[in-house]
């Protein structure tokens, strides 16, 4: 009666394991991650007008507002750089962060049908919640350089220091979504705390004034503990990299900011991992 | 050895009752800090209750296991511990095979999104290769009888049509072992036969395992190799199907014909006593339910009736709003009858739910007062050669001869 071959794939649910981030896991269940990232895409421009324009139409007016505010009435210096093209290399970093960090902490409690019926690592969730955003990113990104490049800043070696500064972005969200996620479904509090942290992130993290003008109004010691902040060396090393002449963040600040993004990282995956199983509990 | 799909040992499952978000560590600082405003929650013991114990059984490949119990016997922790939602609280399982489970149907479904994006979705979710969903495809589209529709998004599906697309490419879930919870309960008969088949045929076919839980005993007398009766969380018995329903609907069966509550002033309304009574007629026997209750204030509700046949299906309702006299609205303790329709019905056992109901949008209220009780077969030429009388009802025979007539023409016919 037994002529399949022996089931090669065999799972072990134990009680007293408790569940840790578990990366072969993962791995078995990327095609679910893929398939939810579309599906996120897919939901996201299904029924608009003009579909993918709205990708280059948002960071286009908040553009023109900011340029207005603070380039017209409000005089910031930010050295010989146009200040449209300022304000545009800080925004779509941000907006990348921000979306990112609010999809991924509602993901958990916007999928919840799925958390209560399937088994998957719920990781995922918050992943393609923060990948969903990868394309918009991208393109965005490369507008920028494309706007960049037509005002004479040309490309050269320093902008592979995008890569860096948008690998330690990741690292950021990975962390602040996993805590994002995991204390949303339990504290629904947080649908209303973190656009609130957001909004005072966007001030603090030099979005749209230089980070000079911190420097000049802080010291440099109090300077340097911006670095704490995600956010502050990602959009001061993005400029650097896009913009040619804008200074890159100083080296203490870099090394603060990659020692607080991987603590956020890794005690982010832990408490996810921890609560994961209550999340049966509380959703 | 090498057969075997599903083992599981020492398994059990503990809950805590009470309201979600009173652990963890802002509640608790909450708690300390937030001062008075629950200080019974903060030092009350957490209640606990097991929903499942000590649970031991293994299954082998190829199988279909059914099972059965009552509600809040543990069947659905059963299965969310195997498709690894829950996690136990002691024991092990031990899963040899891909495994998908089928708790739900269209999880995840999303209502933008047309009948193929669903498709891959859905099939994604529940844990299909895309290759094995693009091989399967067309397969899906025809068997959900959908080919017209698939590129429209589901949220102009009618409901049927959305029940057979997710039952579609459920059925075509390639896992060895697949969980069906409840799913079958909803869709149309004819579908849900279709559905059976397609699963019947691939347990046999391809050696795959199915864990089958149901209220619906003939599907899985129809469908299940064996079966298992849990009762209270625990496992009492494993073993071929048609034994199992047997004694579970026995046991369904075993319980009081009486219910009778201690009088509390503190309630507005209060069922104190039912029970069953025979009527006067005898060879009709019309049971009687004879109900006594007090109203201290009001408003009244109305006093609900259920029957439920041994599938528990329900089969007769009535409620007070048919009682034409009204003091029985009035501030007191009342004792009211109610003639049952036995007479109508057939041989079986029969539960009685006694309830209330106040005007509004939610449905009536039934007591789980196990009132019961069980019509013999009737006498009737069948019983006499051991066939069990073959329809539900059993009501007074309607025979009548109208006459006798020579009927030339047909004897002219035949000759």
């Amino acid at each position: 009666m037994s002529a399949q071959p022996p089931a090669t794939f065999v799972v072990e649910i134990n009680a007293d394991h408790p569940r840790t981030l578990n990366g072969r896991e993962l791995l078995q269940f990327r095609e679910l991650l893929w398939t939810l990232i579309w599906r996120d895409i897919r939901v996201r421009y299904q029924q608009t007008v003009i579909g993918v324009l709205w990708v280059f139409l948002q960071p286009l007016l908040l553009m023109l507002i900011y340029t207005l505010v603070f380039s017209v009435m409000v005089r910031v210096p930010v050295g010989d750089t146009p200040y449209p093209l300022f304000i545009l290399a800080g925004l779509v970093n941000w907006t990348f962060f921000s979306q990112g960090w609010t999809r991924a902490s509602q993901s958990i409690l916007n999928n919840a049908p799925l958390v209560l019926k399937v088994y998957f690592p719920r990781l995922i969730l918050p992943l393609a919640a923060i990948l969903s955003n990868l394309l918009d990113y991208l393109l965005t990104l490369g507008f920028t350089l494309v706007f960049a490049a037509a005002l004479g800043y040309w490309p050269g070696v320093r902008t592979l220091g995008i890569v860096a500064c948008f690998a330690l972005m990741v690292v950021q969200l990975l962390g602040l979504g996993a805590w994002g996620a995991a204390l949303t479904a339990r504290y629904r509090d947080m649908n209303l705390l973190i656009p609130l942290l957001l909004q005072t992130l966007f001030y603090l993290t030099p979005v749209i004034y230089p980070l000079e003008l911190a420097q000049d109004a802080l010291g440099a010691d109090l300077y340097n503990l911006a670095g704490l902040f995600p956010m502050t060396t990602v959009i001061s090393g993005m400029r650097w990299a896009i913009l040619e002449g804008q200074p890159p963040p100083p080296w203490p600040m870099l090394l603060l900011s990659v020692l607080s993004a991987s603590l956020l990282c890794i005690s982010g995956f832990w408490y996810f991992a921890r609560s994961e199983q209550s999340f049966m509990d509380v959703l | 050895m090498s057969g075997v799909s599903i083992r599981v040992e020492g398994l059990a499952k503990r809950f805590a009752i009470g309201a979600p978000g009173q652990s963890g560590p802002l509640s608790r600082v909450r708690q300390r800090w937030g001062g008075s405003q629950q200080p019974q929650a903060a030092n009350a013991p957490q209640r606990t209750f097991w929903a499942l114990q000590d649970l031991n059984f293994t299954v082998q490949r190829g199988e279909i296991l059914g099972i059965v119990g009552r509600n809040g016997a543990g069947k659905s922790t059963l299965l969310k511990l195997l498709a690894r939602i829950l996690t136990p609280t002691a024991g092990r399982i031990q899963l040899l095979g891909r495994l998908g489970a089928l708790l739900e149907v269209g999880t995840g479904f999303h209502p933008e999104l047309t009948g193929r994006d669903n498709t891959f979705l859905n099939g994604a979710i529940l844990g299909m290769p895309r290759r094995e969903i693009q091989r399967n495809f067309d397969e899906i589209v025809a068997f959900a009888e959908l080919a017209a529709f698939i590129d429209t998004p589901v949220k102009f599906y009618s409901s049927g049509m959305y029940t057979r697309l997710a039952f579609a490419v459920a059925a075509h879930l390639e896992s060895e072992i697949l969980l069906v919870d409840e799913v079958l309960a909803v869709g149309d008969a004819a579908f849900q036969q279709k559905c059976l088949g397609k699963m019947g045929q691939i347990a046999q076919t391809e050696g795959r395992t199915i864990l089958f839980v149901s209220h619906a005993t003939n599907a899985i007398q129809a469908l299940c190799t064996r079966a298992l009766l849990l009762q209270q969380g625990r496992l009492v018995m494993d073993g071929a199907p048609a034994h199992i329903i047997q004694t579970y609907l026995n046991r369904f069966a075993e319980t009081q014909t009486h219910l009778e509550n201690l009088p509390d002033p503190a309630q507005p309304f209060q069922i104190l006593q039912a029970l069953l009574v025979e009527g006067e007629e005898a060879p009709q026997r019309p049971l009687r339910l004879q109900v006594t209750y007090a109203l201290r204030q009001h408003p009244a509700p109305l006093i609900t009736v259920q029957l439920h046949n041994s599938q528990d299906q329900p089969i007769y309702y009535t409620d007070t709003s048919f009682l034409p006299d009204g003091r029985h609205h009035e501030i007191g303790q009342h004792t009211l009858h109610l003639d049952l329709p036995t007479a109508l019905l057939g041989p079986g056992t029969y539960h009685l739910g006694v309830g209330t109901w106040h005007p509004g949008p939610t449905a009536p209220h039934f007591l789980e007062a196990g009132l019961q009780f069980t019509l013999p077969e009737p006498e009737t030429r069948l019983a006499r050669h051991n066939i069990r009388w073959p329809s539900a009802l059993f009501p007074p025979p309607g025979w009548r001869y109208l006459g006798s007539e020579n009927l030339p023409l047909q004897q002219e016919a035949r000759s």
